[in-house]
């Protein structure tokens, strides 16, 4: 039957992602403590650079199975797909970020199923590594980064993960800022 | 009500209660305005004596005290009518009809479990008053003074300023709602110094009994809160037939037995030698499997299936209300309410169905002088009819007033704006009425509370296309107007035809599809711009999906295959042909919304998911149909005899 809780599980080839980001992981006592200052994220790629959305609001993550094409929908949106039964539209992240049309392996690319109060949509992302733990404290709020408006708005901080940069997507705002999009025509 | 009723028992007695009490006032409603025709009627008397009788006595088995209260003192009254003491006359229906209202108000108490400020005293007032002035003028004893002070109170009672404030809580719309004074007081000013201590409520005004929000989500159901408060909320029960539920249980019993079968021959799979008879015993069991689901749908939808009787049930006393306010003579005529429909439309088709009839009563129906002086009855009749047609449910509502001046519609609608003078030359006359649909037209030349508030037909329009169906209006000038009313038999699920354009799929709900045809490119011809199709010396506008949806084109150069189809859809009187590739087959869809961020593309009712688990798009004709007509229009009208030469040329 569905999946209710957390479907993540590592996909595509994470195996040497896994060993670089556990380093930064190993930063945190035990590994395992979920305590307040802890945010466990799930981190995946858009173009060459490092995103990631706090877990507690994906749902699952599925390979991208056969998208309709919805007429006349914002530019934004991939399509609609079948979800076990429910329609769920799709949202391409490196459309709605305006990067350039992807140059690496299909056969990586995911749908990121996030929720938030009520409204369930799927994220096209190009490849997904997995689930991240990191202190608080590591999280640098957005304030005075300048990545161009349209990211600007959306995004909750940037980590540090060695030589690495992650940038934390805030997906209220990220689902927000789509809808107004989409009531606007 | 606040004495909380805590275990289930309880609670389910006051259910039965509420619902009992509810139809029963309905009813009641009804009885009266029979009443008012008959007045000697003995069998209706009766029956309106034992059925508010009963609802006094399961009130008070509840302990519903206010309403054994107000019921009580309307017992007494309806009692004095039953013996012949008193006569039913208008006035004395309007206050009966009040107290019924406050009765109405009372029992949505119970339901919301708030305690409304219904002015109980200046009802049961009321209906003493008219008690004690049935009494006098019965036994008629001249040079009593306090027969005549009696009597003085009970012209109060009547008092057309009474019956303003009795009516406006019916006129103005659904009772949550409605921050007007309920059924209140007596005016104090009117009674004499000798009339006896009785308390004078002052003007009171109802806390809606629901929040705001409840009221919303009743909006659905505000055909039942619309007149007088029966309940504001949309039911959240349905009752439903023992026969209809055991056909269910028994197709789902055949269900279970299909399952098993198939299990079965899909489990010991090992020992099969001869494939061919296990692949049609397979077979076999999936069409089986296949037939019983078609049965089960039917069977389910079935128990969703409720008569019109619900919502018409309400009209008679509407226009009985509307009429006596507005000073018109006028009969309703039900026919066919015993047509079934999906419960979700029955919610939704109120509204639409008060707006035309309070549009019928208002604008329609000519005082009674007028009409004489037409040569017609000074009675002016509205009609209702519903009855079912193939898989649609039609609903007609006809009157015999002076129907609509297509003259005036074309001015006012060129005046407002909505469509330029040329437009409204080439309008034929029953397309020109049928402007009426569109936003912000309302011909009422003064704004009365009854109809005329410049919304309307365009909300009428939009609430019937939200269940898929359609309106629209006939009318011949002097002899009156025809609406009707077309709805699917179920929203859920729909009969589709499969269209393809290049690479994509798309489903045309079947209902509105004509007819298709096969063409070839050379078939379409351009008149002032736009493709149309000569069919059958009819000119049919044409829409190509693939630039309307601006379908990508296939690797292969052109993409565009050789023979065409059209698919020839109509709603309302309006025609169109949606150009297409193929029209692989039909099928029976599910329509799923697309959620929130997609629910707003003109043109797409909602999505699919086919047998192959693809999803595919459902198209919304309607709107396109719209869209396609209003750019039309502003494309010709802009168009320069030479840009569209052009454009033909180009063609």
């Amino acid at each position: 039957m569905e999946t209710t809780g957390m479907a993540i599980r590592p996909l595509g080839r994470q195996e040497e992602t896994t060993r670089e980001l556990s380093r930064e992981i190993s930063g945190v006592p035990g590994g395992v403590d979920f305590g307040e200052g802890i945010l466990q994220l799930v981190s995946f790629r858009l173009g060459e650079e490092e995103y990631a959305l706090d877990v507690m609001n994906v749902h699952e993550i599925n390979r991208i199975s056969e998208v309709t094409r919805v007429p006349k929908a914002p530019y934004f949106v991939e399509g609609v797909m079948n979800l076990r039964g429910k329609i769920l539209p799709v949202i391409n992240l490196r459309k709605r970020f305006g990067f350039p049309p992807p140059t690496t392996d299909p056969e990586e690319a995911r749908t990121i199923v996030v929720f938030h109060e009520g409204l369930t949509v799927g994220l096209a992302v190009d490849q997904v590594f997995q689930v991240i733990r990191i202190g608080r404290e590591k999280i640098e709020k957005n304030e005075g980064i300048g990545l161009g408006n349209v990211l600007d708005a959306v995004m909750a901080g940037v980590a540090h993960l060695g030589e690495n940069l992650v940038v934390l997507l805030d997906l209220p705002k990220l689902l927000a800022a789509i809808q107004k999009d989409a009531g606007k025509r | 009500m606040s004495e909380g009723f805590d275990n289930d028992e309880m609670k389910e007695i006051v259910q039965d209660f509420l619902q009992e009490a509810s139809e029963m006032l309905e009813g009641l409603d009804n009885y009266f305005v029979q009443l008012e025709n008959n007045p000697e009627d003995r069998t209706l008397l009766n029956e309106i004596f034992r059925t508010a009788h009963s609802i006094k006595g399961s009130a008070g088995f509840i302990g519903l005290n206010r309403i054994v209260e107000v019921a009580h003192h309307a017992e007494n009254v309806l009692n004095q009518l039953r013996t012949g003491n008193m006569r039913a006359e208008p006035a004395v229906v309007d206050i009966i009809l009040e107290s019924m209202d406050a009765l109405k108000v009372l029992v949505n108490e119970v339901r919301t479990g708030e305690q409304a400020d219904v002015d109980i005293e200046g009802i049961n007032m009321k209906l003493d008053l008219l008690l004690q002035w049935g009494e006098d003028t019965h036994s008629e004893s001249p040079g009593e003074e306090a027969g005549e002070a009696d009597s003085e109170m009970a012209s109060a009672v009547r008092d057309e300023k009474v019956l303003d404030t009795r009516s406006m809580p019916k006129e103005e719309a659904s009772f949550p709602e409605a921050s007007g004074e309920i059924p209140s007081a007596v005016p104090s000013p009117s009674l004499p110094p000798s009339s006896p201590p009785v308390p004078h409520p002052g003007p009171q005004v109802v806390r809606p009994a629901s929040s705001r929000e409840e009221a919303q989500n009743a909006e659905a159901g505000s055909a039942k809160g619309a007149e007088g408060g029966g309940g504001g909320e949309a039911d959240q029960t349905i009752r439903v037939e023992i026969s209809r539920l055991d056909s269910v249980m028994n197709l789902v019993g055949e269900l279970v037995l299909g399952r098993n079968r198939l299990v079965k021959l899909s489990g010991d799979i090992d020992g099969v030698t001869d494939f061919e008879r296990r692949i049609k015993e397979v077979a076999e069991a999936i069409s089986q499997l296949n037939r019983v689901t078609t049965d089960l749908q039917t069977a389910v939808i079935k128990t969703r299936m409720q008569p019109i009787k619900k919502v018409l049930g309400k009209f008679p006393r509407m226009v009985r209300d509307l009429s006596r306010k507005m000073g018109k003579s006028i009969r309703l005529e039900l026919s066919g309410e015993e047509t079934e429909l999906d419960k979700s439309v029955i919610e939704e088709i109120g509204d639409p169905l008060i707006h035309i009839i309070r549009n019928s009563i208002d604008h329609g129906i000519e005082m009674p002088d007028d009409r004489i002086a037409q040569g017609k009855d000074s009675e002016g009749v509205v009609r209702i009819s519903a009855y079912q047609e193939g898989n649609s449910i039609v609903i007609e509502i006809s009157d015999d007033g002076r129907g609509i001046d297509a003259e005036k519609i074309r001015r006012k609608a060129v005046e407002k704006g909505i469509i330029t003078e040329a437009d409204a030359m080439r309008l034929t006359d029953s397309e020109a009425v049928n402007i009426i649909f569109m936003p912000g037209f309302s011909t009422a030349e003064k704004v009365t509370d009854v109809s005329g508030r410049g919304v309307g037909m365009d909300v009428v329009r939009t609430n019937i296309n939200k269940i898929n169906g359609s309106v629209e209006i006939a009318t011949q000038k002097g002899a009156g107007s025809t609406f009707t009313i077309r709805l699917p038999l179920t929203i859920a699920i729909i009969q589709a035809l499969m269209v393809t354009i290049g690479p994509e799929t798309y489903a045309i709900p079947l209902a509105s599809v004509v007819e298709t045809v096969k063409i070839t490119e050379k078939d379409i011809k351009t008149l002032s711009g736009s493709e149309v199709l000569n069919l059958r010396q009819q000119v049919l506008p044409l829409i190509r999906l693939r630039d309307e949806f601006k379908v990508p084109h296939q690797g292969d150069g052109t993409g565009i295959p050789e023979g065409q189809y059209v698919v020839v859809v109509q709603v309302g009187s309006k025609n169109l042909g949606l150009v297409v590739d193929r029209l692989p087959y039909q099928e029976e869809v599910v329509i799923k919304s697309m959620g929130q961020i997609l629910s707003g593309i003109r043109g797409l009712a909602g999505a699919t998911i086919t047998g192959d688990g693809r999803v595919v798009i459902i198209l919304d004709v309607g709107e396109i149909l719209q869209d396609v007509s209003l750019r039309v229009k502003k494309g010709v009208t802009s168009l320069d005899p030479v840009s569209s030469e052009r454009l033909e040329a180009g063609v």
